[in-house]
């Protein structure tokens, strides 16, 4: 089958992997019970982590190969129309449809054709941190990366988007030194490598990014009640101008920043202002793609879709590769109680187990397509190795297209002109209130987990490795000292949200005040703040020995 | 350095070293010998301190002790250095894991057998690094001759073991 460069299902940095067959029972040692073999790309983007998960992916033991309709296996001709008639008979504003972020461009269109159609109002990307993230234009060079004198980045980078990290580190040990700068709320995988961590409380991080843009810019500032140390800021702000090649870079995570989206604005004004390289990293693969084809077709209320979830509103969910249930646990009931579910998924999941219909779909390597570029180009995904023909994302839609007598065929031309006429934001956005507290629950991200962490768990490395010590807050040693805890002492977490009993993991060097709770687990999702408009955020919380 | 040593057949053999000043801890090393062994992980997880890991590799001794307390000559040293472990002869007796003084061994079975890092030698005998190398997102691990490696000073490679941290 020859050798096949492909582009990796998870993360925004889009790594790639060369895919190639290997006989069965071919190998030296007769070990090898695969028939698809990974091997790494030669250019600086190695694949992390999650990157090695995309051999298994391709074969997973629990891989969805057939069509389900009410648990039982069916054609997908019967699956297909099953969904067709539900669709059909189903209000058009009780039709909700939420698109995973490791779709392609075409797929996002289509969706968004089918909506336009059939008159659907509720269509968005699940991702609020992909939402956030593709309101600001990458002026990014992942090549030009190593050659940067100073690279400042907000949020944990290393952990979101590990294969960013070696020509960030090529950076730093070049012939002229680069000063690596970090601003987060908590002590991370990045600000540990860093020249300069400006650290200031959850809820405070937008308002010194803000001042840290207007400093630059020439604007009065405020540092009062941000708690930083005034020389660290200056010299940064002084290391910012002065030197010429910078680089900023956004990565929000998830729960792990209060107000994202106003962080995201002024770091982008930053990055203009000191004629830096910017990017804003999302969670998925094509997350920014994605959410500005639909924002500009007027679609991707997410927070809208939740709350008619919520009030019962929605009789008729469609989820395209995502899993509403694991990324918003605290609205599982409500989902539960929809009436028809339709879902694509490639692995079995918690939504998998409630839909009445569910049709097996292709993962992101293994799709042909468009995707958006972290250097905002268009990339096409047309070297994928011969794939079982799974009906997915694009029979539902070109079949709901067809009913209508359109067509499903998307061009290039549709896709740039739809994605130029993309409204990047221009004012700041709303600056909204944060409960200050002395401890505060912040979401945190493992190299090893992606998203809500529904396809990573299920990974056999995984399993083996990390799952009994990934269900760990991570706490520092004087709060540990405090609360009298050791390392895998039980400990229950306690937000204005909810309760959950995680064992704890101590860092030495973490503040204080912070309690980072897994982001990739449904139980730390449940646990962390809930913005309305921006999804989960940190939050106060409470701490205390079982 | 004297030019016996310098010309020495040990000294041209590579080696995989870790500049653990470059390691984010994100384990992609790990997954990469997880999946191109079939689920048999050969490379031994260290923790510096309770969150802070990275992987440390058998050295692929010149003498290599492992090979000595094998029971069922399991462990073969091929002429390019590189020391293997034949799947077919270990009885998963863990004498090697025992014998190991770097603990590069991991004494659970995967398999029935233990697993021993063989340097990904199909993989090098195709022209390309072990897997490992090829995947580390941070630039950490390199695949470079011993001679190499003291040569550049700018490098502030370490091999981690146990019981304590040795720089070459």
């Amino acid at each position: 089958m020859g050798k096949h460069t492909v582009t990796c299902h998870f993360c925004s940095m889009q790594d790639n992997l060369i895919f190639s067959s290997t006989p069965l029972f071919n190998s030296v040692n007769f070990e090898s019970e695969s028939v698809l073999k990974a091997d790494y790309a030669t250019t600086g983007r190695r694949a992390c982590p999650r990157g090695n998960y995309c051999i298994e992916l391709a074969q997973h033991k629990k891989r969805l190969a057939y069509s389900f309709s009410n648990k039982e296996i069916v054609k997908s001709s019967k699956a297909l129309d099953r969904i067709l008639n539900a669709f059909k008979s189903s209000d058009p504003d009780k039709i909700a449809i939420l698109l995973s972020g490791s779709l392609t461009l075409e797929i996002a269109y289509l969706a968004v054709k089918v909506a336009k159609t059939s008159g659907v109002k509720w269509l968005a990307s699940i991702n609020f941190e992909d939402i956030v993230t593709s309101n600001f234009l990458n002026d990014f060079d992942f090549e030009q990366l190593s050659k940067m004198q100073l690279i400042l980045s907000i949020g944990d980078v290393f952990s979101l988007n590990p294969s960013i990290a070696r020509p960030i580190h090529d950076a730093r040990f070049a012939e002229r030194k680069n000063f690596l700068s970090t601003i987060d709320n908590c002590r991370s995988r990045t600000s540990r490598f860093a020249w300069l961590n400006l650290r200031t409380k959850p809820g405070k991080v937008a308002d010194l990014v803000e001042a840290l843009a207007k400093a630059a810019i020439g604007d009065k500032y405020l540092l009062e009640g941000l708690s930083i140390d005034k020389s660290s800021f200056e010299k940064l702000l002084n290391s910012l101008k002065d030197y010429e090649k910078v680089a900023i870079l956004y990565s929000p995570g998830t729960g792990h920043f209060h107000n994202p989206d106003r962080i995201g604005f002024w770091a982008k004004k930053l990055a203009v202002s000191v004629d830096a390289m910017f990017a804003s990293l999302s969670t998925s693969s094509n997350g920014r793609g994605i959410s500005r084809i639909l924002a500009v077709n007027d679609f991707g209320d997410l927070s809208g879709i939740l709350k008619a979830i919520k009030n019962g509103e929605i009789e008729n969910l469609i989820c395209f590769g995502c899993d509403p249930i694991e990324t918003f646990p605290k609205i599982a009931e409500s989902i539960s109680r929809i009436p028809k579910k339709v879902v694509t998924a490639t692995l079995p999941t918690a939504i998998t187990q409630i839909s009445d219909v569910v049709i097996p779909t292709k993962h992101l390597f293994e799709s042909t397509g468009t995707i958006l570029s972290l250097e905002e180009k268009l990339i096409k995904l047309d070297d994928s190795y011969p794939v079982p023909d799974y009906p997915g994302e694009k029979a539902i839609l070109s079949d709901i297209l067809s009913s209508y007598g359109k067509g499903s065929v998307v061009t290039d031309s549709e896709l740039r002109t739809s994605l130029k006429s993309f409204s990047f934001v221009t004012e700041s956005p709303a600056k909204r209130e944060f409960n200050a507290g002395e401890l505060y629950a912040i979401g945190f991200h493992y190299p090893h987990h992606h998203g809500d962490g529904s396809i990573t768990r299920k990974i056999s490395w995984v399993i083996k490795n990390t799952l009994s010590s990934d269900y760990s807050v991570l706490i520092g040693q004087e709060l540990a000292e405090k609360i009298n805890v050791m390392n895998g002492d039980s400990v229950i977490v306690e937000t204005p949200i909810g309760k959950a009993e995680f064992t704890v993991l101590i860092e030495e060097d973490q503040f204080p005040d912070v309690i980072l709770v897994p982001a990739f687990l449904p139980q730390g999702r449940q646990l962390l703040g809930w913005d309305d408009d921006l999804g989960l955020i940190p939050t106060t919380a409470k701490i205390k020995k079982v | 350095m004297p030019e016996q040593l310098e010309n020495s057949v040990q000294q041209q053999e590579k080696r995989i070293v870790l500049d653990i000043d470059r390691c984010i801890g994100c384990r992609s090393c790990e997954t990469a010998c997880f999946f191109s062994h079939n689920g048999q992980q050969n490379l031994v997880h260290a923790q510096a301190s309770l969150t802070v890991s990275f992987p440390y590799h058998c050295r692929q001794c010149d003498e290599p002790v492992c090979l000595e307390a094998c029971t069922r000559d399991a462990i073969e040293k091929l002429e390019n250095g590189v020391v293997v472990r034949y799947k077919f002869r270990c009885i998963g007796c863990g004498s090697c894991a025992l014998a190991c003084p770097f603990a590069a061994i991991n004494e659970d079975l995967v398999h029935r057998v233990v697993s021993k890092c063989d340097l990904c030698y199909t993989r090098l005998d195709a022209g390309q690094e072990p897997a490992c190398v090829a995947t580390c997102t941070s630039g950490a691990l390199k695949y470079i001759s011993v001679l190499e490696n003291i040569r550049d000073k700018k490098w502030g490679t370490r091999i981690v073991a146990k019981p304590g941290v040795h720089r070459i």
